[in-house]
């Protein structure tokens, strides 16, 4: 029960994509005593790796809807079995295969959306998206747009509404992360960096890829620009920026009101 | 005729003594063969230094790849390799070992280790961190808790020890410390509360010569700092290889977290020997003395890092020193004869200690344990440093370390021991992406202050080599392997390797030519000037 409460302030805590997140608790798979003991198990056997209430750390959070390794529950209870060669997930051979099958809903559940009632017309947040917002020149939703803004195709499992609508009229108050290879994230993937080139030009763009000694940036018309950080004069990182424009204005209520519906609506199902 | 010739050829060549390859001598004057790497951190003392001086500051700008070796098993490679008269001895994830000609990369032998299916590595998955050489064995020591001994020559199998029972959670992941006919070993484990210890072998038998239990036993020295039944899985592993002073016959060695690492309430008192430096009799394994740097530890602060050894004068006195840039944010500079506490500093900005007393005892901060609701704190569980190795240089005599500025929220949790399972009680959530960083850190280990640091993007997983040419080489998560000026901190070159960098860097000589290497995700890639060297031999 302590640690239920513990996971929703972990929650606060930190910001994450999955803002506004449903306590497990509201799940309909695992509830009371055995949510308690799957709670327990995750925390003794997988918080070391992948951080107290499945957030991250040396191994990847499940604060996603999507599992790159787990994609079916059959092949999560197969990694948390069997682990993945290679890596530090040794496979849990001594959990039984009904702890496995709990850890996967838990796991799942951590990744999840809790259902809600959205207000406005997602037909008409269709045509906004594709007519005047221009949405389509930076995101790529169901395969068709330009692809350096984040996809949109599932955003409606990742993200909810009230997270969706700031997204809309406060674009950079959260930025989606990337975990970047083999680093202990979250790093911000969009974040806004400006620079000044050795001979006195000043770039802007958002952070494609960054170590000690380089820097990629895209650049607004999309161009990518390979950079040594040494040869630079200077470098601001600018968090809470965003290229994206907000669309508080632009738009009435009731219009982003029929664009989050639509957003909402976008599973990803094919 | 030609065939009786080779035929007798070969008969004298078996009729004459096995030639010990690496004789205890010549562990104990390394300096006087830079061309060799022949022990885990380059020589007894543990300085990770190589005298070679072909590669400068001038000429770095030109170091290009030389070999690549792909390992055959998937999983990042974490080992040191050894190398001895142009053979070079590296372990893959899973601790395979192969021998390489070090001039080419080309394969000589390998030992395919088999693990058994069912393998407990409770918290850091099969890796090894490299061998061991003496005479003409090499040592390693395996996930499932075995040291196997191999002849140098082919990778036969001379014998195997079964130091510990991996079903209760005890692995090695350490390389090995071998010298004077022993062979001394570290045990992991701490998180599946095992009850830890440091062994030694006869190297040519694999007899156990001493264990010395790092959680004393009822009535034993130290377990008046236990209470009850908690001292049988009180943890305390010995994950990281130590170094030896053959002068005084001495090991010196790191003793990691006590059991359970978060859950303080189960294990009252200071937990001795976790969380120490212990001192141990190599003829007899009893203990000399002890230090202990974090007394009952709750945050995870192992002091499983490199003890580095070297002399100088103190307040005008000459002394013997024994340093540690330590997990939970101090740096520590001790007397290695009497283990008296000289000095300590913090060396990245942590916030769970005023400070420290004069006798080098932390003067704890209020409402720094884990709770429930969580407790931010830095360092976080990996600590302002980590297994992998500092580097010390006799030119500069500075210490360099790569430290790790991350803070994380620790938890609280209940815990019941259950053999072969994590025993933890708790864990953290880290504060990562760009609000955390590392930094490479020269220090003056005398006053424990830093001479110059260069900043790292992201808090890092590799060690520190330095040389007699003036450089210290190291590498980043985002696979950049670099160089920089030992003197200045400035960086010199860098190449980016294409994966995470966590091991430790070496380098070795052949034909006159300078070489350094360095373990990249898979790959162990070695570098070394563009165009022939100098006198080099064709
Ligand atoms: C010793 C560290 C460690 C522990 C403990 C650990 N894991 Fe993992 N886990 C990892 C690492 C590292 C990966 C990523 C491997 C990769 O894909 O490179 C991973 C990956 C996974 C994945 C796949 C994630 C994806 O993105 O597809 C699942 C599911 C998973 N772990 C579940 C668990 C569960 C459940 C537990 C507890 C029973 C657990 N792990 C304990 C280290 C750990
Ligand atoms: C100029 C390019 C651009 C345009 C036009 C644009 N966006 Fe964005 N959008 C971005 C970027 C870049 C981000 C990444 C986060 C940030 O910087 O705020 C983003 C983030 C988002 C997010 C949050 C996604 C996540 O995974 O966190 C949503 C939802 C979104 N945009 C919807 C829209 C909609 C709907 C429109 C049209 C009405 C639109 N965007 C127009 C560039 C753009």
């Amino acid at each position: 029960m302590r640690l239920l409460s513990l996971s929703s302030l972990i929650w606060l805590a930190i910001a994450a994509p999955l803002a506004g997140q449903a306590d497990s608790a509201s799940d309909p798979v695992l509830a009371g005593a055995e949510l308690a003991a799957v709670e327990r198990l995750f925390v003794s056997q997988c918080a070391r790796c992948h951080g107290m209430g499945g957030t991250g750390g040396i191994a990847p959070s499940f604060r996603q809807p999507k599992l790159r390794r787990a994609p079916t529950d059959d092949a999560m209870v197969r990694v948390i079995l069997s682990g993945i060669p290679g890596t530090a997930m040794a496979g849990f051979w001594n959990l039984s295969e009904d702890e496995a099958r709990q850890l996967t809903a838990y796991v799942r559940s951590l990744g999840r959306l809790p259902p809600e009632r959205v207000p406005g017309d997602s037909g008409r947040g269709r045509a906004l998206y594709a007519g005047p917002g221009n949405c389509s020149t930076c995101h790529i939703l169901a395969g068709d747009g330009a692809g350096w803004a984040p996809d949109l195709t599932d955003v409606g499992r990742r993200l909810n509404a009230a997270f969706l609508r700031r997204a809309l009229i406060e674009p950079g108050a959260d930025q989606p992360v990337l975990p970047l290879p083999s680093v202990h994230g979250p790093y911000p993937a969009y974040l806004v960096i400006e620079v000044t080139t050795g001979s006195g030009k000043t770039l802007s763009g958002t952070r494609v890829s960054e170590d000690d000694f380089t820097l990629v940036l895209r650049a607004v018309d999309g161009r990518l620009h390979s950079l040594e950080k040494t040869s630079l004069k200077a470098l601001r990182k600018l968090p809470g920026q965003s290229p994206m424009p907000s669309y508080a204005t632009a738009f009435s209520a009731e219009q982003l009101d029929d664009l989050v519906a639509y957003l909402a609506s976008l599973k990803g199902e094919q | 005729m030609r065939r009786t010739l080779s035929a007798a050829a070969t008969l004298a060549a078996a009729a004459l003594p096995l030639l010990a390859q690496v004789p205890d001598a010549r562990l104990r004057d390394v300096r006087r063969e830079p061309a060799n790497w022949l022990t885990y951190s380059g020589d007894f003392g543990a300085q990770r230094y190589s005298p070679l001086a072909q590669i400068t500051p001038a000429n770095v700008g030109s170091l290009r790849p030389a070999w690549v070796y792909q390992a055959t098993e998937s999983g990042a490679m974490q080992a040191s390799p050894l190398v001895v008269d142009g053979v070079m001895y590296l372990t893959e994830f899973r601790g395979h070992v192969v021998a390489l000609d070090a001039r080419s990369g080309r394969v000589l032998w390998r030992y395919q280790q088999t693990l058994p299916e069912k393998l407990l590595t409770l918290g850091f998955g099969p890796t090894n961190r490299g061998v061991a050489v003496l005479d003409s064995t090499v040592f390693v020591g395996t996930a499932d808790a075995r040291l196997v001994a191999l002849d140098a020559r082919s990778g036969a199998v001379r014998w195997t020890a079964a130091v510990a029972d991996n079903a209760l959670g005890y692995a090695i992941t350490a390389a090995p410390l071998a010298f004077g006919g022993l062979v001394v070993i570290g045990i992991s484990g701490a998180e599946a509360g095992i009850r830890g210890f440091l062994d030694a072998y006869d190297a040519r038998t694999g007899e156990r010569r001493w264990r010395f239990h790092t959680i004393p036993a009822p009535g034993e020295p130290g377990s008046e700092t236990w209470s009850g039944d908690a001292w049988k899985t009180g943890g305390g592993s010995t994950w990281v290889t130590g170094s030896y002073d053959p002068a005084l016959n001495v090991v010196y060695w790191g003793v990691g977290n006590p059991g359970p690492d978060w859950n303080g309430d189960l294990r009252p008192g200071d937990n001795l020997f976790t969380c120490s430096l212990i001192a141990i009799d190599a003829a007899t394994g009893r203990l000399r003395w002890h230090f202990q740097y974090t007394p009952h530890d709750t945050h995870d602060w192992d002091a499983s890092q490199i003890p580095v050894l070297f002399d100088g004068k103190f307040k005008g006195k000459p002394r013997r020193f024994v340093a540690m840039a330590n997990r939970n944010g101090f740096y520590y500079l001790l007397d290695r004869v009497t283990g008296e506490f000289l000095l300590g500093e913090p060396y990245i900005r942590q916030d769970w200690a005023e400070g420290l007393d004069p006798k080098g005892r932390p003067i704890l901060r209020p409402n720094t344990e884990p709770t429930e609701e969580g407790t931010p704190l830095t360092p976080n569980l990996h600590g302002a440093t980590n297994w992998y190795s500092p580097a010390f240089s006799p030119g500069t005599g500075l210490l360099y370390v790569a430290s790790r500025q991350m803070s994380s929220r620790y938890f609280k949790a209940p815990v019941t021991y259950e053999p072969g399972r994590f025993f933890m009680g708790g864990g953290e959530t880290e504060f990562g992406g760009d609000s955390a960083q590392g930094a490479v850190q020269a220090l003056d280990p005398l006053s424990g202050k830093a001479r110059w640091r260069f900043p790292l993007f992201s808090p890092p997983w590799a060690g520190l080599l330095a040389t007699g040419g003036g450089l210290v080489f190291g590498g980043t998560n985002e696979g950049v392997f670099f160089s920089l000026d030992a003197a200045s901190g400035r960086p010199l070159w860098h190449f980016q390797t294409g994966a995470m960098i966590q091991a430790n860097p070496i380098a070795y000589a052949i034909g006159g030519r300078q070489y350094v290497a360095i373990a990249a995700g898979g790959t162990l890639q070695v570098f070394s000037l563009v165009g022939s060297p100098p006198g080099a031999s064709p």
